[in-house]
């Protein structure tokens, strides 16, 4: 292997991007070397130097209204003068309406058939709200013995909850929402820039259902069931750390 | 607003380095996206999107800073200096001061590498895109990504120890 083919394998490694042949012959390199060693802590080191402390900038709250406003213009000039008033002002209420489309509702991955489809919407919609309206916790404490008690004296069950800051995941807070008609614990947990909401609540089905992923309108989300309880996690994280975190909660509820 | 709203304007930010340059980017981009919704055939709208943004913003920097656009081959690097470990999560001042310090290391480092090398990093490490989803982004092979992304790293590393030997 040349220093140079090492060195992007390394770093495919340390994204765990590597695939299955090729993570073995490095993973063999790396017991051998101690100089393969070094560079691999100090590769991960810095990724999580920089995944903590860059900064993601913020869009300004009027850069939306501001795209809405400029949105008509765009329309050419030429086939605008040849219709008439009422069909302007129609085709600029459909470009409104596609534009909406565009902004919301972009996968269209949602499955009437499937009998969670609903559930999927709701909590994709308590995870957008809970963002929006500034009211992501009622409780803010990174500690789980803080936000535990709190739920359940809250609410007729007592939700796990996890400290998993040392995988990255720290917790935020805990807040309570209402999903499918009953009040449900919200787990807030923040990876790098990212919130994950997590909502729990006790199963109500026979048998428990393993880890399912799905997408919805650009957010990822998954569920799955264990040790009596329904977890739905959903947030703008890509999906392998999502379902990082569902092993995390799923091996510590067990 | 759109969930890739955000990742739309830090993108643009990280890129054109400036408030007001980013919003005009994201605003354009977006009426782009518009303009060619029709022909979006995909089922990963952020990748789609952030490529949108990331060609209006080559486009842009071209017309208003072309000697920021810098083609960079990918060569081999040598000469690696350890690197300053990420301070712990307790928050005593002190503590709290030398995470700014860091934050302020590690931005200027992005900000200071050329425009290749930086959106890879913003791409990755802020937004947390896969290769394959970078790869469609930059609308570039995957080894390219991989091999992009070594350097680049190669790059913060020798600026943060630029910054750190710099300090008094």
């Amino acid at each position: 292997m040349t220093p140079e083919n090492a060195r992007r394998l390394l770093n495919a490694y340390v994204d765990g991007e590597l695939d299955a042949a090729s993570t073995m012959e490095l993973e063999t390199q790396l017991r051998e070397s101690t100089a393969l060693q070094q560079e691999f802590e100090r590769l991960s080191a810095l990724q999580s130097l920089v995944r903590n402390r860059a900064s993601r900038f913020d869009a300004p709250s009027h850069l939306a209204s501001r795209i809405f406003a400029a949105l008509p213009e765009t329309k050419p000039a030429r086939a605008v003068k040849t219709v008439p008033g009422w069909w302007r002002s129609l085709a600029m209420g459909a470009t409104m309406a596609a534009v909406a489309l565009l902004l919301w509702t972009i996968v269209p991955t949602f499955n009437r058939l499937d009998p969670d489809a609903a559930t999927r919407e709701e909590v994709l919609v308590a995870h957008v709200r809970s963002l929006m309206a500034d009211h992501l916790t009622d409780l803010t404490s990174d500690q789980r013995h803080t936000v535990k008690p709190w739920l359940s004296s809250r609410l007729d069950f007592a939700p796990p909850v996890e400290d998993l800051a040392g995988e990255g995941f720290s917790l935020v807070g805990g807040r309570l929402d209402y999903l499918g008609g009953r009040p449900v614990a919200a787990l807030v947990y923040r990876y790098r820039q990212h919130i994950i909401n997590v909502f729990v609540w006790p199963f109500s089905k026979n048998r428990e259902i393993p880890v399912q992923n799905w997408t919805l309108r650009g957010y990822n989300a998954m569920r799955f069931d264990a040790r009596g309880m329904s977890f739905w996690a959903v947030s703008d994280l890509n999906s392998k750390d999502l379902q990082k975190l569902a092993g995390l909660l799923q091996r510590s509820s067990q | 607003m759109s969930p890739h709203m955000g990742a739309a304007y830090n993108l643009a930010r990280w890129l054109t380095r400036n408030d007001h340059d980013a919003e005009d980017v994201v605003q354009e981009a977006m009426l782009r996206a518009f303009t060619f919704f029709d022909g979006f055939r995909g089922t990963d709208a952020r990748s789609w999107i952030l490529k949108i943004v990331r060609n209006t913003c080559f486009t842009w920097l071209q017309a208003n800073r072309p000697n920021e656009i810098i083609a960079t081959d990918v060569d081999q690097v040598s000469d690696i200096s350890p690197l300053v470990s990420c301070s712990s999560s307790i928050d005593d001042p002190e503590t709290v001061a030398l995470r700014k310090t860091e934050a302020r290391q590690v931005d200027a480092a992005i900000a200071s590498m050329s425009t290749t090398f930086r959106e890879i990093i913003v791409l990755r490490e802020i937004e947390g895109l896969s290769y394959k989803e970078i790869a469609s982004v930059i609308d570039a092979p995957i080894g390219t990504v991989m091999s992009r992304l070594a350097r680049a790293r190669t790059e913060i590393r020798r600026a943060l120890a630029r910054a750190s030997d710099g300090k008094p």
